[in-house]
């Protein structure tokens, strides 16, 4: 009778120790990362470009799921909330930044903030490209300053949402030269660029990957990248600081993980993320359509991170107070 | 109380929430028009759509049904919703299969006045059995009755 | 011209047996993903990307889009057997579908809709072969003021739909636009009605709606008659269409599988809008328009043919110049990136085996899914045969883990229930439900682009009228709602006059 009373007993012990071993080989189970951004885009291509090479890497799928809405908010404040167990990941671009401090500049309390998210790694930093028709009357990036300077207010501009990183490098941009424009949001990078394509408006700013084919088919024209260097895939093309203009905004893709993740998960990702931007599957997947590997690892990541809010908090302020006054 | 009566009241409630939610909202300017626009004349429409619908409901009055008869239909859908509220209210407490079972169990039981073994049975069934293929076979992400064992 | 031997290097290609297998899985799982109510090809595309990778380009590509007509074809059997629509584009299909079911002529409904998809999707297709290169720079001629011009006619064009007049129906467009701008507004960010609710953020959504409004109203109308009643016997006879149905149906596929592949190359939802434009069409083409909402063939045949031949339409702009033009597209787009190819202009020149591989696979895919869906017909009608009292709890059960396994949240489950109950309120009050969820659905693109046309055109409405394709469009508009403005304010002649005239 004894003995067989202790086998419930040692069942559940071995249970136990089994589910605490199990923690101890994250992940046993597929992963999801959350795309705050609506599918076809530039973190849709890059991060199901990571989740594809760091599948194998983890040997659990990794489904990337769209969440999207207002910009990332939406996407991203499921992320921010998501179970802290490492089975959720999010894929964090330079929008969560905008959002946040568009929150705050208007006196809000942003729904999550960066201190909701521990970064894991982020593996592109791209510049926008100034884009336009090439049947547009500019030629260089000086003809159409010098167009912008004579009619305020009157060329068009496409962005891929309000506040988010096809709109903010405008308005960076326009404060760098007190040129103004007049904006027109779209919902995402895809139907601004249908935009600049069909002559909708006069020009937009949209990111490497998706606007360079279409400069390959002659659908477009890029009159400048706005930066710090030029890129490789269009060595012709000026940047920003060869023409003299302090305008520079980068995109950057990476993969964040909710802020009480325990630490042994955190550095299990954060390998990995160093594995796959060293692997030559993902670097071809990133630089095919013309974009560069750019890896900032987590734990440096912050620091970047804090310089980026500083600086976008300062145009998100300025915007708003504008928006205000009308 | 004529359909259309009915349906104009509905719409007419439905309009004044709008007209009252959308004042706080912006309304921008013409050539930057504000979230505010929209819901306001829809929330307008909607008072006046209804408005005309009652007055309309009022002149072709229908020949009104006897109390009893208009309530006595509600038992079983009013059953139905009642148990379903359950369902969905415990879902993320229990678990799937747990509230599932039960679900069907309830209306198997109530609703469509089995008796109880047959009820007992086509519940576990169908328990067991949708949730086999939901959560095995298909994969899709559902509250556990008892996690440690994947159930 | 090397046309007709780039086509059959493409059979070639897609006759191999790898792409015939990957063709065949894609349309077999697009079929579940249709005929599950919740997922929509979208989820399915998104979910079967990871499997691609250690596939080439070429084969992903055909898997894909097979997923994502195979999804038009599974859609209808659940919008015709149970009232639910499986997902947005066979919502149409719910309105006479249902209708022939209950009246014994499911099966009939099944098969021509499967016909019609079939014919839809291979015109569409052949269609893409010819005129892509054209046909895609159309696309790009749709900006906001054109595509409000669109929406808006879509809109008169939903009030004509519904049984009632079209001044009945209109409330209903109207309380279901009003309803589609609850959420964060994404031109501003601004929340509108959420009431502090985070699941509201991203609005309500159309699954829960939809199924709720159809499927769980439906169920609760049911249920008010006796719940232990007489099962019909259904016969093999039944299974098939007369020959009446036949002859009724080809023109509406015809004129479906043109509607569908022109409203396809338009930017925005073009399934759900092919799918009741064309509704819309057959009965104003109809001799007894009246009929329409109580089982007539051409309300299934025309909108099924049309959200299939829209998948060819769509994916035009897609392949002929790189730009996706709806969420599916897009997706594949992705897809196709994560392989290393470029959609772009010089994709069908620099790329012709797989843009020829998989024109070529869609023609075999159409194939299949006919092949696959036909004696499932007969499967599906035995699963009817099933008593109400013991079937409706399984479906409230498949609606109700369908819409949590979307977005896990409890909210929608409750905005389940909560259609369901305002589905059976307004059936009681005899009011058409389908106008009211598709409007829905498209509303917000329709404000959304009224808002973009003025800010491009900083306050000024001429923008409405800068172009021959506004100014047609919203001369359409204008014209339709005069007409039903008159033909509502006539008294209509009862069915036994116009009998008596046509003698």
């Amino acid at each position: 009778m004894r003995r067989i009373k202790i086998l419930p007993w040692a069942v559940c012990f071995i249970f136990g120790l089994a589910s605490l071993a199990l923690g101890a080989e994250y992940p046993t189970r597929p992963i999801t990362m959350i795309n705050p951004m609506p599918p076809g885009g530039t973190l849709d291509l890059q991060g199901r470009a990571f989740a594809s090479v760091a599948e194998k890497i983890l040997g659990q799928p990794i489904v990337v799921v769209n969440k999207p809405g207002a910009t990332g908010m939406v996407g991203g404040l499921a992320g921010a909330q998501a179970a802290p167990d490492g089975y959720t990941l999010t894929v964090g671009s330079v929008n969560l930044t905008n959002a946040i401090e568009w929150e705050v500049a208007n006196g809000r309390n942003p729904p999550f903030t960066r201190y909701d998210f521990i970064p894991i790694c982020s593996f592109t930093l791209s510049p926008t490209l100034l884009i336009v028709h090439p049947d547009s009357p500019w030629k260089t990036l000086a003809d159409f300053m010098k167009d912008a300077e004579a009619r305020p207010g009157q060329i068009v501009f496409c962005s891929g949402g309000l506040y988010g990183m096809s709109h903010l490098p405008i308005e960076i941009f326009a404060k760098a030269t007190g040129l103004k424009f007049r904006h027109v949001p779209y919902a995402g990078g895809g139907p601004c660029l249908s935009a600049v394509v069909g002559k909708h408006v006069d020009f937009g700013m949209q990111y490497p990957p998706t606007s360079l084919p279409l400069v390959r088919g002659n659908k477009l024209k890029v009159l400048a990248v706005v930066g710090k260097n030029r890129l490789k895939s269009i060595p012709d093309v000026p940047c920003m600081k060869d023409a003299g203009i302090d305008a520079e905004y980068y995109g950057w893709v990476g993969v964040m993980a909710p802020k009480k993740t325990p630490q042994p998960i955190v550095d299990r990702l954060r390998e990995v993320c160093k594995k796959v931007v060293a692997d030559k599957a993902f670097i071809d997947l990133i630089e095919k359509p013309g974009d560069e590997v750019h890896f900032i690892p987590g734990e440096e990541f912050t620091k970047y991170w804090d310089k980026e809010s500083e600086t976008i908090a300062k145009i998100q302020t300025e915007l708003a107070r504008e928006a205000a006054k009308k | 109380m004529s359909r259309e009566f009915t349906a104009g009241l509905i719409f007419i409630l439905a309009g004044i929430y709008g007209l009252i939610f959308s004042r706080q909202l912006p309304l921008g300017r013409w050539n930057e028009p504000g979230p505010g626009v929209f819901p306001m004349v829809l929330a307008f429409l909607l008072v006046l759509s209804g408005v005309l619908m009652m007055a309309q409901g009022k002149k072709g009055r229908e020949e009104g049904e006897g109390e009893q008869e208009i309530l006595k239909p509600l038992m079983a859908p009013g059953q139905i919703v009642l148990l379903t509220l359950g369902f969905i209210l415990s879902l993320e407490r229990v678990g799937y299969l747990g509230t599932a079972m039960a679900y069907m169990l309830l209306l198997f039981l109530w609703v469509c006045r089995y008796r109880l073994g047959p009820a007992l049975g086509m519940a576990a069934a169908f328990g067991l059995g949708s949730w086999y293929i939901f959560v095995k076979i298909l994969g899709v992400q559902l509250p556990l009755t008892v996690p440690a064992l994947g159930l | 011209m090397d046309f007709f031997g780039n086509l059959i290097g493409g059979f070639q290609t897609a006759l191999s047996l790898h792409n015939l297998y990957l063709c065949f899985v894609g349309c077999l799982f697009g079929t579940m993903v249709g005929v599950l109510p919740g997922i929509g090809p979208l989820a399915g595309i998104s979910l079967l990307i990871p499997a691609t990778y250690g596939i080439n380009a070429t084969g992903a590509i055909i898997m894909l889009a097979g997923i994502y007509y195979g999804a038009m074809y599974g859609g209808s059997t659940t919008s015709i057997l149970m009232n639910i629509p499986g997902e947005s584009a066979s919502v149409m299909t719910c309105v006479d579908g249902y209708r022939m079911t209950q009246k014994g002529r499911g099966g009939a409904a099944l098969f021509i809709s499967a016909w019609g998809s079939f014919i839809g999707g291979n015109l569409s297709i052949v269609g893409l072969m010819i005129l892509a290169p054209l046909l895609a720079n159309f696309a790009t001629r749709f900006g906001p003021p054109e595509i409000f011009a669109v929406l808006l006619l879509a809109f008169i064009l939903l009030g004509s739909l519904g049984q009632g007049s079209f001044f009945k129906t209109m409330p209903m467009i109207i309380l279901g636009m009003f309803l589609g701008t609850i959420g964060m507004d994404p031109l501003t960010g601004t929340l509108r009605f959420t009431h502090e609710i985070r699941d509201l953020y991203d609005g309500i959504g159309f699954i829960p709606v939809a199924m709720g409004v159809f499927g769980i109203g439906e169920i609760l109308s049911s249920a008010e008659g006796s719940i232990i009643r007489i099962v019909h016997r259904v016969k093999l006879r039944e299974l098939l269409p007369t020959r009446q149905e036949l002859r009724a149906s080809w023109a509406p596929v015809l004129r479906g599988s043109g509607l569908g592949f022109i409203i396809g190359l338009l930017p925005g939802s073009a399934h759900i809008l092919s799918s009741f434009v064309s509704y819309a069409v057959e009965k104003k083409v109809a001799e007894r328009p009246e009929e329409f909402g109580s089982g007539r063939i051409e309300g299934v045949a025309g909108p099924e043919t049309a959200n299939n031949a829209a998948t060819g339409g769509a994916m035009i702009p897609f392949l002929g110049i790189g730009i996706p033009t709806g969420p599916a597209t897009a997706v594949m787009m992705v897809a196709l990136m994560i392989h290393g190819i470029r959609p772009g202009p010089l994709f069908i020149s620099e790329q012709p085996q797989i843009f020829w591989g998989l024109v070529a696979s869609m023609y075999i895919g159409n194939l299949i899914l006919l092949i696959l869906n036909l004696p499932l017909v007969g499967i599906f009608i035995n699963l009817l045969r099933v008593p109400f009292r013991i079937l409706f709890p399984l479906i409230l059960l498949i609606c109700l883990v369908g819409t949590y396994s979307v977005s896990s949240s409890t909210l929608d489950l409750i905005v389940l229930l909560g259609s369901g109950i305002l589905g059976y309120i307004f059936r009681k009050l005899n009011f058409d439900l389908a106008p009211f969820v598709l409007a829905l659905i498209i509303s917000p693109l329709m404000e959304y682009s009224f808002r973009q046309s003025l800010m491009r055109s900083a306050g000024s409405f001429s923008i409405f009228l800068s172009n021959p394709i506004t100014i047609t469009l919203l001369g359409a508009c204008g014209l339709l709602f005069i007409w039903n403005l008159i033909s509502s304010l006539r008294p209509t002649k009862p069915a036994w006059k116009k009998a008596l005239e046509k003698d």
